[in-house]
C-alpha cells in the first residue's frame, strides 16, 4: 500500500499533530507514504472562481499520476476538493479539455485512473478492521467519543466514497469500536461544524458549533472523535466550555496501537 | 464487488426499504439503489386498508374485514395475492425494524385508529408514530385539549384545527407561540424547530410557555416538532413535566415525521450490511443467465454497474419515474414491462377532478403474478427472478384506497419470500 | 596611504546613511498597511517603540533575542533550513564581504586592536583578502547562476537592485585591482622604501632585483641582475620581511598582477594605484551612503525584524504595526515564498502576479505609501489579497522571518475599509434586490467579467423542483438563522428564483453567501437537484460581477428581498 500523501495548507498550519498521528500510525500498519511537492487543493478558491479551483486541483492529481500514485488526504475537504475535480474531468468534456490546455502549460498531463482516498476510508477498507484490532495492545474502553463525520468526505455521494451510506454511515463508529472506545449515537453526528462560515459569519459559525457540541455531551460523549483539521480546529477552542475535549482519530488509534503520546501530538 | 448480489433493490421508497430490510433479516446480500425521496413526502403513517369502495367512501374500522373485501371486489389488486397472515407477520417485521433503530410506533393490531390531522380531518390508519397515537387516544376519549401552534409555521393552525373537529370534538382550546427560531423572513419550520427541542434548555423553554395556558387541559397537542430523532423521550420528557399527555398532529408533507422514517429506514438498512447506492438512478438492465446487470448513472455514482441474482422493482409511479406517461401510453422505462392501463388515453381521467370513482390513471401499473412478478399482456410471468412492489403496481388506488403502506409492505414480503426460497432451492439443489 | 575622500566623504556618507535610516525609522513608525481608522498615532506608536525596545532588551526575551541574532542573523538558519544553495550562496557574500569589512575596513578599530601586530601586507591578512574577497564574488556568481537556471515559471520579483549588486562588485573588483596593481606598481615601491627603511640607493637595488625577482615587482628598467639577489634577500629579510609576506598568498590579485604586467608602466605613469584606491574608498563609502536605499537596506533592516519578532511581546503591542511596516523594508525579494505558495498557480490563471506573496508585499509597500491611487490597482491588490488561502507557506518559509501571515491579515483589513471588503462582506452592504438592480445595470457595460454560470444556465438542472421544501428542512444555516437579520431566502427559494428566471436576485441573497457546503440539500433532493452545487456557481457568478463594479458607497443595510 502505497500512497502520496496530500497533507494540505490547514494542517501544517493550525493542526500539526494530526499529521504526526496519522504518519506515526499508517506506518505501524505498514502503509508507504510518499511526499510529493502538492499546492493547495483548491478547495478555498471553488468559492471564487471555478477555473481557479479546478487549476489547483487537477495540478496535483496531476503530481500524483505522474508517479502513478493514489492520493490520500488527511482533511476532509481536500477529500471532497480532489474528489469533485476528478468527477468533473470524468463526466464533463470540456471541463476535462479546457484542463488538459491549462496542465499542458506547466508540462503536466492528468491520467484518470489517478483515485483518491481518505484516511478513514483507507483503514476501513484497504487495512481492514481485522488488522487493526490484531494490532491494538492498549484497549481504549475508557473513551466515550463522539464522531463527527464532517461534511465533505460523506456528501455529494455521488462524488465522495468514505462508506456505502451517508445517510446512515457506520465506518467511523466502526474504526473506533475497532480501538475498543465506545463510540456514542448522537442525533446530530452528521451535521456540519459550522467551520465554512468562520471568517464570513462568525455568529452563525459559533451557532452551528454550540448545538453541535451541546448534542454531543447530552448523548454522554466525553469526547469528540474528528478527521479533518476544519472540523477540529472549529470544535476545539469551545469543547472545553462544552465539557468535551477533542481527538483526532489517529490519534485514537495511536493510543491504541500503543504509540508513545508524544509522537501522536499529544502531550 | 465482482460477486452478484442475492437480490438488487431499485427504489427506496416504502416498498423498497420493507423489501431490503426484510431481505437483509433473512440473510441475503442485498444491494439498493435509489434517492429515499418518497419518503420524505410520507406523513408518518401506515395505512393497510382504510377506504373501500371509494365510490361512496366507506371507511373501515377493521382493516383486515376491508382487506378481504377488496380481494374479493377487485380481483387483481395486490391484496388478493397476499394473506392477511403474512401481512401481518411483515406488519411486524418492519415495526420492529424500527423499533430497533429508535423510532417507535404504536404496536399493530386488528383495528384502524382515528385521528386528526393537520387540516382538522379525521384520518383511519393502522400504524402510526407513538406520538400521534396518543392523540388518537385523546380524540377517542374527547380528552380536553389544549392545542398549541407556531407564530411563523406555515400550514399549520391550531384555531384551523379546533373550529373544524370541534363538532366532533368540543373542548379544545388554543394556544399561538412566538417560540424561537422565528427566522427567515418572520417563517419557521417544523424541521427546524424539532431539532431544536432535541436541546433540553430548548425543552424546558417551551414548556415553561405552554405551562400557564393548561388551565383545565388534559392533553397537549402539538404538530409533528418533538424532535428529529429522539422524538420518545421527548414527548415522554415535556409529558412528565407538563403533568399530562403531549401528542403529535400530522402535518403537510414534506414533514418532520417523513424525515424521521427516512432517516430510521436509512440506518435498518444499513444496520442489516444492505449496500445503499443514494442519489443514482438505474439507467439499464440487462437479464444474463443467471444475473440481472444493473448500469448506473455514470455522472452521478462512484459504482458503474452492479449485478445481482433477483431483481426488485420498487420504482414507484409518476413522481419516482417509475411509469413514464407521454402523450399516448403509459410505459415502464426500465424494462418496458407491460402496463395495464386504460385502452385510451381520454380514459385517463374523469371530467370531474373531484370524481368520487377516483380516476382510471392512478389505478394504471403493472400487473403481476401471485409471487409479484411482473406479467405480459398476455399474462405470463416476464422472468422468474424480476418482482415488482409497491407503488408501481396496477389495480389499486392507494391514495382514495388508503392501502399504501399495506401493499407496499405485503407485496415487498411476498417477493422477499419467493425469492428467498428460490435461493434456497438454488443453493440446494 | 589616506585618501582623498577621508575624513569628509566619510562624515558625508555616515551622515547620509544615517539620516537615510533614521528616515526609515520614521516611516516605520509612521506609515503602515493597517487601517487608518484603527491605526494609532505616531506619538503612541513612539512611546509604544521606546517602552517596548527597554522592555525586551532588558527583560526575559532578551535570551530569545539573542539566539535569534546568533542563529537566525549570524548562520542564518532559516535560510539554511529552507533552501541549501541560496543558504551557501548568501552566506558566501555575507562571511566574504562582512569579513571584509570587519577586518579589512575597519583594520584600525578591529583587527588592530586584537592583534597589535597587524599589517596589511603580512599573512593571514594578505591571503584572507583575498579569500574573502574571492568567497564574496564566488557568492554573487553562485546567486546569478542559481537564478538563471532556475526552472521556475513565477514571474520575477520586481527588477533587482542592480545598483546594489554593481556597488557591491565593484568593491570587490576594485579591491582585488588595487591589490594588483600595488603589486606591480614601482611608485609605491619608491614610496614605501623612502618612508619606511632608511636604505642608500646602493642598498636599494639588490632590494629591487629581489622584488622584481620574487615579488612581482615591475621596474621600467630591463632585466634584473640575478648576482644581486642573494643580497637582495638578505635587505629584504631585515628591511622588508616583517611587513609583506610573498604576494602570491594574495592568489586573486597576484595572478591578476600578472595579467597587468604588460601594461605596468603606463598605469605607474598614471599613478593607478593611488586612482584605484580612491574609486575603492569612493565605492565603500558610496556603500555606506546606499545603505538606505534599496536592496542595501536589507543589511540593517533584516536583522532589525529577525531580533525584534523575537522579542516581540504576546499578546501582539501597538509595535506590531510597526514591525509590520519594518517587513516591508526587511523583505530581501528571495522570491522564495513565490515558490512555495500554494496557490501560485493562479498568477497566471488570473494574469495577475500580486497573488503571489513577494508582489503582493510590493503592492503593500505601495498601499501603506498611499501609493497606490488606482482603483484598478487596488482591485487587482484586492484580487490576491482574497486569492490567498492563509496556508501560511509564506510565514513558515521566509528566510527574513516575516510574519507575513500578518501582514495579510492587515491587509485584507486595510482592503475592506478602502471599499474593497472579502465577496461574503462585500454582499452585505447591500439587500438581494438591491444587488439585482446594480448587476443588472452593470451587466452591459463589462463586457470583460467572465460568466462562471455553468449550472444556472442549463434548466435541466433545476426545472424538476417541485418545490417539496426538503432542502431548506435539512439546511442548518436555515436552521440556525434567527431574526430579522437572517437568512433572506431558503435554499428552495433560490431555486424557485432560478425556475422564475430570476436569477440575479438570487446573486445578492445572504443564502447564497451563507451557505456552509454542507451538502445535506443536494444528498436529500428527491428531484436529484444538485442543490449546493447551483449556490457554489451562483456564488462564483456574483464573485465575478460584483468584482467588476467600482467600490460600493455606504453601506445599506438590508436582509429582505
Amino acid at each position: 500500500m502505497k500512497f502520496a500523501l496530500f497533507v494540505g495548507c490547514k494542517i501544517p498550519a493550525l493542526v500539526p499533530q494530526y499529521e504526526r498521528a496519522a504518519r506515526a500510525v499508517l506506518g505501524r500498519l505498514g502503509v508507504e507514504l510518499i511526499d510529493l511537492n502538492f499546492g493547495c487543493c483548491g478547495y478555498p478558491s471553488r468559492h471564487l472562481r471555478l477555473d481557479a479551483y479546478l487549476a489547483l486541483a487537477c495540478r496535483n492529481l496531476a503530481k500524483a499520476s505522474a508517479r502513478h500514485l493514489d492520493v490520500l488526504t488527511l482533511c476532509q475537504c481536500c477529500y471532497g476538493s480532489l474528489r469533485y475535480a476528478l468527477h468533473l474531468l470524468r463526466h464533463e468534456p470540456g471541463v476535462r479539455v479546457a484542463v488538459a490546455q491549462d496542465l499542458a502549460k506547466d508540462d503536466l498531463n492528468l491520467s484518470e485512473t489517478t483515485t483518491v482516498r481518505h484516511l478513514l476510508d483507507l483503514l476501513a477498507r484497504d487495512v481492514g478492521f481485522d488488522r487493526i484490532r490484531a494490532k491494538v495492545v492498549r484497549d481504549q474502553h475508557r473513551l466515550r467519543l463522539a464522531a463527527h463525520y464532517g461534511c465533505h468526505a460523506l456528501r455529494p455521494s455521488d462524488v465522495v466514497d468514505l462508506d456505502n451510506n451517508p445517510h446512515a454511515p457506520t465506518v467511523f463508529e466502526d474504526l473506533i469500536r475497532a480501538t475498543g472506545a465506545a463510540a456514542i449515537d448522537w442525533p446530530r453526528r452528521l451535521d456540519c461544524c459550522g467551520a465554512p462560515l468562520a471568517e464570513s459569519n462568525p455568529a452563525l459559525s459559533a451557532r452551528l458549533r454550540e448545538v453541535k457540541l451541546a448534542d454531543a455531551r447530552a448523548a454522554g460523549a466525553d469526547t469528540m472523535c474528528t478527521a479533518c483539521p476544519f472540523c477540529e480546529a472549529q470544535l476545539s477552542p469551545a469543547a472545553k466550555d462544552a465539557g468535551l475535549s477533542t481527538l483526532l482519530y489517529p490519534q485514537v488509534l495511536g493510543l491504541a496501537l500503543g504509540i508513545a503520546p508524544a509522537k501522536l501530538g499529544l502531550c | 464487488m465482482s460477486d452478484a448480489y442475492d437480490v438488487a433493490v431499485i427504489g427506496a421508497g416504502l416498498a423498497g426499504m420493507a423489501a431490503a430490510v426484510l431481505a437483509g433479516n433473512r440473510g441475503l446480500r442485498t444491494v439498493q439503489i435509489g434517492n429515499a425521496g418518497a419518503l420524505l413526502f410520507s406523513s408518518g403513517m401506515f395505512d393497510l386498508m382504510g377506504v373501500h369502495p371509494v365510490e361512496v367512501l366507506r371507511s373501515w374500522s377493521d382493516p383486515w374485514a376491508a382487506m378481504a373485501a377488496v380481494a374479493h371486489d377487485i380481483p387483481d389488486h395486490p391484496y388478493a395475492k397476499l394473506t392477511a397472515v403474512a401481512l401481518r407477520e411483515a406488519f411486524f417485521e418492519i415495526w420492529h425494524a424500527l423499533d430497533a433503530v429508535g423510532l417507535a410506533y404504536n404496536q399493530p393490531g386488528d383495528c384502524n385508529i382515528e385521528v386528526v390531522t393537520s387540516l382538522g380531518t379525521i384520518k383511519n390508519t393502522y400504524c402510526l408514530p407513538q406520538t400521534m397515537a396518543t392523540g388518537a387516544t385523546a380524540l377517542a376519549e374527547r380528552t380536553p385539549t389544549l392545542l398549541v401552534d407556531f407564530e411563523g409555521l406555515r400550514e399549520y393552525s391550531a384555531r384551523g384545527i379546533a373550529a373544524t373537529v370541534a363538532s366532533l370534538w368540543p373542548g379544545l382550546r388554543t394556544l399561538r407561540l412566538a417560540y424561537p427560531p422565528v427566522g427567515v423572513a418572520g417563517e419557521t419550520y417544523a424541521a427546524h424547530i424539532a431539532r431544536s427541542l432535541e436541546l433540553t434548555e430548548n425543552r424546558a423553554q417551551l414548556v415553561e410557555l405552554i405551562r400557564p395556558h393548561l388551565k383545565e387541559a388534559r392533553a397537549v397537542g402539538l404538530p409533528a416538532v418533538l424532535g428529529l430523532s429522539r422524538t420518545a423521550v421527548i414527548a415522554s420528557g415535556m409529558s412528565r413535566d407538563l403533568g399530562m399527555p403531549v401528542f403529535e398532529i400530522p402535518t403537510m408533507p414534506t414533514s418532520v415525521p417523513g424525515l424521521r422514517l427516512k432517516d430510521a429506514l436509512e440506518r435498518a438498512v444499513a444496520a442489516r450490511h444492505v449496500r445503499r447506492i443514494v442519489q443514482s438512478r438505474v439507467t439499464g438492465v440487462t437479464a444474463n443467465a443467471d444475473t440481472f446487470e444493473l448500469c448506473l448513472d455514470a455522472g452521478r455514482s462512484t459504482t458503474p454497474s452492479v449485478r445481482a441474482k433477483n431483481l426488485v422493482l420498487a420504482t414507484g409511479r409518476f413522481m419516482g419515474g417509475g411509469l413514464v406517461a407521454d402523450r399516448n401510453a403509459i410505459k415502464e422505462p426500465l424494462m418496458n414491462l407491460h402496463v395495464a392501463q386504460p385502452a385510451s388515453r381520454a380514459a385517463w381521467h374523469s371530467t370531474d377532478l373531484l370524481d368520487a370513482k377516483g380516476h382510471a390513471v392512478n389505478r394504471a401499473g403493472l400487473e403481476v403474478d401471485e409471487h409479484f412478478r411482473p406479467r405480459d399482456a398476455a399474462r405470463k410471468t416476464v422472468h422468474p427472478r424480476l418482482f415488482a412492489i409497491g407503488a408501481i403496481l396496477g389495480h389499486q388506488d392507494w391514495t382514495r384506497m388508503k392501502c399504501g403502506a399495506g401493499v407496499a409492505i405485503g407485496s415487498a414480503a411476498a417477493a422477499v419470500t419467493t425469492l428467498e426460497r428460490d435461493l434456497d432451492r438454488t443453493r440446494r439443489g | 596611504m589616506t585618501s582623498f575622500f577621508i575624513p569628509w566623504g566619510l562624515i558625508a556618507s555616515l551622515a547620509i546613511a544615517a539620516t537615510g535610516i533614521a528616515y526609515r525609522v520614521v516611516i516605520w513608525l509612521s506609515r503602515s498597511v493597517d487601517d487608518r481608522a484603527t491605526c494609532p498615532p505616531a506619538s503612541v506608536r513612539v512611546a509604544a517603540l521606546v517602552t517596548g525596545t527597554f522592555g525586551s532588551l532588558f527583560g526575559p526575551r532578551m535570551p530569545r533575542m539573542l539566539a535569534a541574532f546568533g542563529l537566525d542573523v549570524l548562520v542564518q538558519r532559516k535560510l539554511w533550513q529552507r533552501d541549501r544553495l541560496r543558504w551557501l550562496a548568501h552566506m558566501a557574500i555575507f562571511v566574504g564581504f562582512g569579513g571584509l569589512f570587519l577586518v579589512h575596513a575597519l583594520h584600525g578599530v578591529v583587527t588592530e586592536k586584537l592583534w597589535p601586530g597587524y599589517c596589511s601586507t603580512v599573512n593571514p591578512w594578505l591571503w584572507l583578502r583575498d579569500l574573502l574577497g574571492l568567497l564574496a564574488v564566488a557568492g554573487l556568481a553562485l546567486t546569478e547562476v542559481r537564478r538563471r537556471f532556475s526552472r521556475s515559471l513565477l514571474p520575477a520579483p520586481k527588477p533587482r537592485d542592480l545598483v546594489f549588486v554593481a556597488l557591491v562588485a565593484a568593491i570587490l573588483a576594485t579591491g582585488f585591482l588595487l591589490t594588483a596593481a600595488k603589486i606591480i606598481s614601482a611608485p609605491d615601491f619608491e614610496r614605501m622604501v623612502a618612508t619606511y627603511s632608511n636604505l642608500s640607493a646602493e642598498e636599494q637595488q639588490p632590494l629591487k632585483v629581489y622584488w622584481q625577482t620574487e615579488y612581482g615587482m615591475v621596474f621600467p628598467a630591463s632585466a634584473p641582475d640575478a648576482a644581486l639577489l642573494k643580497t637582495g634577500e638578505e635587505v629584504h629579510e631585515s628591511a622588508c620581511a616583517s611587513c609583506h609576506s610573498r604576494p602570491q598568498s594574495a592568489f586573486v590579485s597576484y595572478p591578476l598582477s600578472r595579467l597587468l604586467r604588460a601594461v605596468a608602466v603606463p598605469l605607474a605613469a598614471a599613478n593607478a594605484s593611488v586612482v584605484l584606491f580612491n574609486l575603492h574608498v569612493l565605492l565603500c563609502l558610496l556603500g555606506i551612503a546606499y545603505l538606505p536605499f534599496g536592496r542595501a537596506l536589507h543589511i540593517f533592516a533584516a536583522p532589525t525584524s529577525l531580533v525584534a519578532a523575537a522579542g516581540a511581546a504576546t499578546p501582539a503591542t501597538v509595535n506590531a504595526v510597526a514591525r509590520r511596516s519594518l517587513a516591508l523594508d526587511a523583505c530581501v525579494r528571495c522570491g522564495l515564498c513565490d515558490e512555495r505558495c500554494s496557490v501560485a498557480a493562479l498568477w497566471a490563471l488570473f494574469d495577475n502576479p500580486l497573488v503571489l506573496p513577494a508582489s503582493k508585499l510590493d503592492g503593500v509597500r505601495r498601499l501603506s505609501a498611499e501609493k497606490l491611487i488606482d482603483a484598478n490597482e487596488l482591485a487587482t491588490l484586492a484580487q490576491g489579497a482574497y486569492a490567498c488561502t492563509e496556508c501560511g507557506r509564506c510565514t513558515r518559509d521566509c528566510p527574513v522571518g516575516l510574519d507575513l501571515d500578518d501582514l495579510w491579515t492587515a491587509l485584507k483589513a486595510r482592503l475592506a475599509s478602502c471599499g474593497q471588503p472579502t465577496p461574503a462582506a462585500r454582499v452585505k452592504t447591500a439587500s438581494a434586490s438591491q444587488w439585482a438592480d446594480r448587476l443588472a445595470a452593470s451587466s452591459g457595460t463589462n463586457g470583460a467579467v467572465a460568466r462562471a454560470g455553468r449550472l444556472t444556465d442549463a434548466p435541466r438542472i433545476f426545472s424538476h423542483c417541485v418545490q417539496c421544501q426538503t432542502c431548506t428542512n435539512v439546511c442548518p444555516v436555515v436552521a440556525e438563522s434567527f431574526g430579522p437579520g437572517g437568512v433572506d431566502a431558503t435554499p428552495q427559494r433560490v431555486m424557485n428564483l432560478l425556475r422564475l428566471g430570476m436569477t440575479e436576485l438570487a446573486l445578492g441573497s445572504r443564502m447564497v453567501w451563507n451557505c456552509t457546503t454542507c451538502y445535506q440539500c443536494q444528498e436529500h433532493c428527491p428531484a436529484g437537484i444538485r442543490v449546493t452545487d447551483v449556490l457554489y456557481d451562483l456564488r462564483n457568478q456574483a464573485y465575478a460581477q460584483m468584482s467588476a463594479l467600482a467600490a460600493i458607497d455606504s453601506p445599506a443595510k438590508g436582509d429582505a428581498l
